[in-house]
């Protein structure tokens, strides 16, 4: 038996090795290494073994396939490689000529993934911006952006408690105020309606005092005084950065533990928020209706 | 001005009104006093949760004598006595545990009974008084223009018209009251209206007089730039 040369040596061990992973061998060597369990859930799927890679140009020839080969085979080696830095090092490098192929095949082993290919969907939109991509703007993507969804809990800020404590006692001064002062006035309005003689006394224009002039001024006055509520609860909210309904509401807590997509009401969650905004309003409207009903009742025993 | 056959027919039938404040009042008493109600109960001394009170009061009481005695005397001088004592107060011990079991699973027996009781003699009589003269004419309102006439309908007929409206519509009858000239309040929507101005009064109550001013919280930069430092050089001797 001659003796091989050391090229001899090194080709057949090369081609023991391609033909190794050609079978396989390429992921259990890989699980091996990084010391990979069968039943994890970790990904540990070799882009290797797909026959895409080896496949993904169209020429049959078998040359061009000692060529894939040969290019798998440092693929492996860099990706050892990788493997075997510490993690500081960051992302592992990868070969421009894999890269190439990857992307100018028809079904790259890349697209199989779809977390990376939004990941990457993101990278590519946010450079296209200027901008560096941030982790809000990837939970907002991922939450489907530009469909006019609402926001979910995961883009607001956690609020301090010391704060929303505050925030509550300036909502609730404030909304008590503004009943109180509501109340009043209403209290006063109706007792000159109902009370002919100190309306006359106080020689008011004759359409605020006309019985049938009451409901259009009670509704324009709720809408006045709504108004000013909203502004100065706006002004709160933006001076605490806190959203009242989101961090009080049960029921808007609740919504925002649904999902962002996959049921058949279209941006249900804002539907639900402007629904309980809504209610928010009526059920002060409804106050004042009923405040107004027992003054009335009480003028007419006067 | 209201018709004086309209006031007669009012205060003929006034002990619905009053029979229904009574309903509200006694209501908001239950619920203010809520935090007394098991003080209440004890000393109340139903049968069953007064008997074993008793009883565990007297067993209570022979454990505290009986650990005072022990207490005094010396466990090395007066051996036999002390481990008689002990073993008595161990006794009384596992019979006062399972006295106060009993305690508890009384009292709750007793609450859910008034539980009961305030079902039977208050919720449901003041449901029915609702249901039964619901339509009951509180007050008149003192014009009649004051109100569209769908939301005067509902004054004088309660939430039914609105469930009715419908059918009014299809029959082709007017949407107004059988009455223009005067617009009642029934008693359902009075107490609704009363029971709402209450609460809103409440509200008011506790958040403008009841509730403490909460201090605006140092933000994180504020509570970075507070120094901490010696700013005198005084030193206190005890």
């Amino acid at each position: 038996m001659s003796e091989l040369s050391d090229a001899e040596k090194r080709r057949l061990l090369r081609e023991r090795r391609q033909k190794k992973f050609g079978n396989g061998g390429a992921s259990s060597r890989l699980n091996k290494i990084t010391g990979q369990v069968p039943d994890s859930q970790l990904d540990t799927s070799s882009p290797l073994d797909s026959p895409s890679s080896a496949e993904a140009s169209e020429t049959p020839v078998s040359s061009e396939r000692a060529v894939g080969n040969t290019a798998s085979t440092l693929e492996m080696d860099e990706l050892i490689a990788s493997v075997s830095k510490p993690p500081s090092s960051g992302m592992p490098p990868r070969s421009q000529g894999t890269r190439s192929v990857r992307e100018d095949g028809s079904k790259s082993p890349q697209s199989a993934d779809p977390q990376l290919d939004l990941f990457k969907r993101l990278m590519g939109s946010q450079q296209s911006d200027g901008s560096e991509p941030d982790l809000m703007s990837i939970f907002q993507s991922m939450n489907g952006d530009g469909d006019g969804e609402t926001p979910t809990p995961f883009e607001t800020e956690p609020v301090d408690q010391r704060m929303l404590d505050y925030h509550n006692f300036l909502v609730n001064r404030l909304k008590a105020w503004s009943i109180l002062l509501k109340w009043l006035i209403l209290s006063l309005y109706v007792y000159l309606i109902t009370k002919e003689s100190a309306s006359h006394n106080l020689s008011l224009p004759q359409w605020l005092i006309e019985p049938s002039s009451f409901f259009p001024v009670f509704v324009g006055f709720e809408i006045v005084a709504t108004s000013i509520y909203y502004q100065r609860l706006q002004s709160i909210e933006k001076s605490n950065n806190v959203d009242t309904l989101r961090n009080n509401s049960k029921i808007a807590k609740l919504v925002s533990l649904l999902p962002a997509q996959g049921h058949p009401i279209a941006n249900l969650k804002g539907k639900i928020l402007m629904a309980l905004q809504y209610w928010d309003v009526l059920s002060m409207l409804i106050t004042d209706v009923c405040f107004v009903l027992i003054a009335m009742g009480v003028c007419s025993y006067l | 001005m209201v018709p004086l056959a309209g006031k007669v027919a009012m205060l003929s039938e006034n002990w619905v009104v009053y029979v229904s404040l009574l309903f509200v009042v006694l209501n908001k008493v239950l619920q203010y006093t809520s935090g007394y109600h098991e003080k209440l109960s004890s000393y109340l001394g139903l049968p069953n949760v007064g008997g074993v009170g008793r009883k565990y009061r007297t067993t209570l009481l022979e454990y505290q004598k009986l650990s005072s005695v022990n207490r005094s005397i010396s466990a090395q001088d007066d051996y036999a006595r002390w481990t008689k004592n002990n073993r008595k107060l161990n006794q009384l011990e596992k019979e006062l545990q399972g006295l106060k079991e009993e305690l508890s699973k009384q009292s709750a027996r007793n609450r859910k009974l008034l539980g009961k009781l305030r079902l039977v003699s208050l919720t449901l009589p003041f449901l029915g008084l609702k249901l039964w003269k619901g339509k009951h004419v509180v007050y008149f309102l003192p014009r009649a223009e004051l109100f569209p006439k769908f939301v005067s309908g509902v004054w004088s007929q309660g939430w039914f018209y609105v469930a009715l409206l419908p059918l009014r519509l299809l029959k082709r009858q007017s949407v107004g009251t059988a009455s223009t000239t005067e617009v009642g309040v029934s008693l359902g929507i009075w107490l609704w209206a009363l029971q709402r101005v209450i609460d809103t009064v409440e509200l008011l109550i506790k958040q403008l007089v009841l509730t403490p001013v909460v201090a605006p919280p140092l933000s994180s930069g504020a509570e970075q730039n507070v120094k901490h430092e010696i700013t005198s050089d005084r030193i206190d001797l005890d």
